[in-house]
C-alpha cells in the first residue's frame, strides 16, 4: 500500500516533459543556426564592402596624384620663323638661310617622361608619390602606376621610380599586386574638357590628345564575389560607379595647340 | 490535501511564457538589426561613391557656366533619380551664393593671434573696414557654393550623404566700392 502511494511520474508526464525539452532544444538549435548564418552573411558582406571601399579609395588617391608636364613646361620655347602672311603684311619676303633675320626650324620637341595613357580597361600614368605605397620601396618623387586586367583579376602595378623612359617598359621596375578577383568588367572614361565629352581613350603623346590630362575619370567596376546567403554560397553581382576629378593641370595648358 | 498539491498558477505560466518569448524575440531582433546595419552601411558606401560622381559632373558643368555667365546667373538647383542599379537613390544638386563672410571680430582675432596688440588690432580693423567690405563683396560676387546630396529611404527614415565645395570663376569679377555700408 505504502509503495503504491509513493508514485513517480506517469508515462504521459514523462513523454510530455521529453517533448517539451525536445521542442526547447530544437528552438535553441534553430536560433543558434540562424545566428551563425547571419554572422557568416554579415561577415562576407562586410568583407566585400571593405575591399570595394579600399579599391575605390586607392583609385582616387592615385588619380588625384597624377602628374604631367608638357614640353613647354620644360622650357621648350623656340623662336618661330616668320610666316608668309607676316612677311606679306610687312611687305618683305621670308628670310632664307644666310639672310639676316633667318630663323632655323625649331629643334625636335622634347618628350617628357610623364604621361597618361589609358583606354577603357587599362590605365597607365605618372604620379607623384611622396608616400610609400608598397612595403620596402624607398620613398620617391614620381612613379608610374598601372591598373590592368589579367583575366578576371584587377591588378595594380607601381614602379619604383620614374626617372627614365625605359622605366615604363621595364617589368623589373614594377611591383604588382592583385586588388580584386572575379572581375566581370571595368570601364574607364575620360572627360575631354575641350571637346566637352567623355572619351574612351587618352594618350598624352598622341596628336589629338592635347598635352593635357583629362579633367575627370569615370570608373565603372562590376564583379561577382562569392557571398554567403542563408547558409548558401552565392555569386553576387556588385557594381561600383564613381568619377574622380583631376585638378592638376599642365600649367601652360592650351599654350601649344590652340584650335 | 488534494488542493495543496498545486501546479503552477495561470499568472506564473503567463510570466514564464512571456519571458521566454521576450528572450527569443531579442535574439531574432538582434539578427535583424545586424543585417539591417550592414545593408545600411552598404547603401551609405554606394551613396558616397554616387555623390562623388555627381559632384564631379556638377563641378565640370557649373565651372563652365560660372566662367561664362558669372555667379549671379549660374545659381540653380536641380534634382533627380539615379538609373538602375541605383534607382533607390535620389539626388539634389546645385549652385548657390556662398554664405562665407569675414567679420571684423574674426579679423581682429586673427590679428591678435598674429602677434598684434589687442588695442592696436581693434584700431587697425576699424581702419581697414573698407578693405573688409570689398573682400566680402568679392566673396559674395564670386564664391559659388556647390552642393550635392544623395538620399535614400531605409525602413521609413530618410538618409543622405551631402557634399559641399566652393568654386570661383576663371576670371573673378571684382568691383571695388569706396563707401562703407554699416
Amino acid at each position: 500500500m505504502q509503495l503504491g502511494n509513493k508514485s513517480g511520474f506517469t508515462l504521459i508526464e514523462l513523454l510530455m516533459v521529453t517533448l517539451l525539452l525536445f521542442l526547447l532544444a530544437y528552438a535553441t538549435f534553430v536560433s543558434v543556426r540562424s545566428t551563425m548564418q547571419v554572422k557568416r552573411s554579415v561577415d562576407s558582406r562586410t568583407e566585400i564592402m571593405q575591399s570595394g571601399r579600399s579599391i575605390m579609395e586607392l583609385f582616387s588617391r592615385d588619380l588625384r596624384a597624377t602628374y604631367f608636364v608638357d614640353a613647354n613646361d620644360l622650357g621648350w620655347n623656340p623662336k618661330k620663323p616668320m610666316t608668309f602672311e607676316e612677311a606679306e603684311a610687312q611687305n618683305t619676303t621670308v628670310p632664307v638661310e644666310g639672310e639676316a633675320g633667318y630663323v632655323p626650324p625649331p629643334p625636335p620637341k622634347p618628350v617628357p617622361i610623364t604621361l597618361f595613357q589609358a583606354n577603357s580597361n587599362e590605365l597607365l600614368f605618372s604620379a607623384r608619390s611622396h608616400q610609400r605605397m608598397n612595403a620596402g620601396i624607398p620613398e620617391n618623387d614620381e612613379h608610374f602606376v598601372r591598373y590592368r586586367l589579367d583575366g578576371d583579376k584587377l591588378i595594380r602595378e607601381e614602379s619604383f621610380r620614374a626617372i627614365n623612359k625605359d622605366d615604363i617598359t621595364d617589368d623589373r621596375q614594377f611591383r604588382s599586386f592583385t586588388l580584386l578577383e572575379q572581375v566581370e568588367n571595368i570601364k574607364y572614361t575620360f572627360w575631354n574638357d575641350r571637346a566637352e565629352r567623355w572619351d574612351d581613350t587618352w594618350d598624352t603623346n598622341s596628336s589629338d590628345n592635347l598635352d593635357t590630362l583629362p579633367d575627370a575619370v569615370k570608373i565603372k567596376l562590376k564583379y561577382t564575389p562569392t557571398r554567403s546567403e542563408e547558409g548558401e554560397e552565392n555569386k553576387k553581382v556588385v557594381e561600383y560607379e564613381t568619377s574622380i576629378r583631376i585638378t592638376q593641370k599642365s600649367f601652360k595648358k592650351g599654350a601649344i595647340r590652340q584650335p | 490535501m488534494k488542493n495543496s498539491r498545486s501546479g503552477f498558477t495561470l499568472i506564473e505560466v503567463l510570466i514564464a511564457t512571456s519571458l521566454f518569448a521576450y528572450a527569443i524575440l531579442a535574439i531574432v531582433g538582434l539578427q535583424g538589426s545586424s543585417q539591417r546595419s550592414i545593408v545600411q552601411s552598404e547603401r551609405m558606401f554606394h551613396a558616397t561613391l554616387l555623390a562623388q560622381k555627381l559632384m564631379t559632373d556638377m563641378e565640370l558643368k557649373y565651372q563652365k557656366e560660372l566662367n561664362t555667365n558669372g555667379l549671379e546667373n549660374s545659381v540653380a538647383e536641380e534634382s533627380g533619380q539615379f538609373e538602375e542599379p541605383w534607382a533607390q537613390f535620389s539626388w539634389k544638386a546645385g549652385l548657390r551664393e556662398s554664405s562665407v563672410e569675414l567679420s571684423p571680430s574674426v579679423m581682429e582675432k586673427y590679428m591678435i593671434q598674429m602677434g598684434m596688440d589687442p588695442e592696436n588690432a581693434a584700431a587697425q580693423v576699424e581702419e581697414q573696414a573698407l578693405v573688409l567690405t570689398n573682400v566680402n563683396k568679392a566673396i559674395k560676387e564670386n564664391y559659388g557654393e556647390l552642393f550635392v546630396s544623395v538620399s535614400w529611404e531605409f525602413f521609413g527614415a530618410m538618409y543622405s550623404v551631402p557634399l559641399l565645395t566652393h568654386i570661383i570663376p576663371a576670371k573673378p569679377k571684382i568691383t571695388l566700392t569706396t563707401t562703407i555700408d554699416r
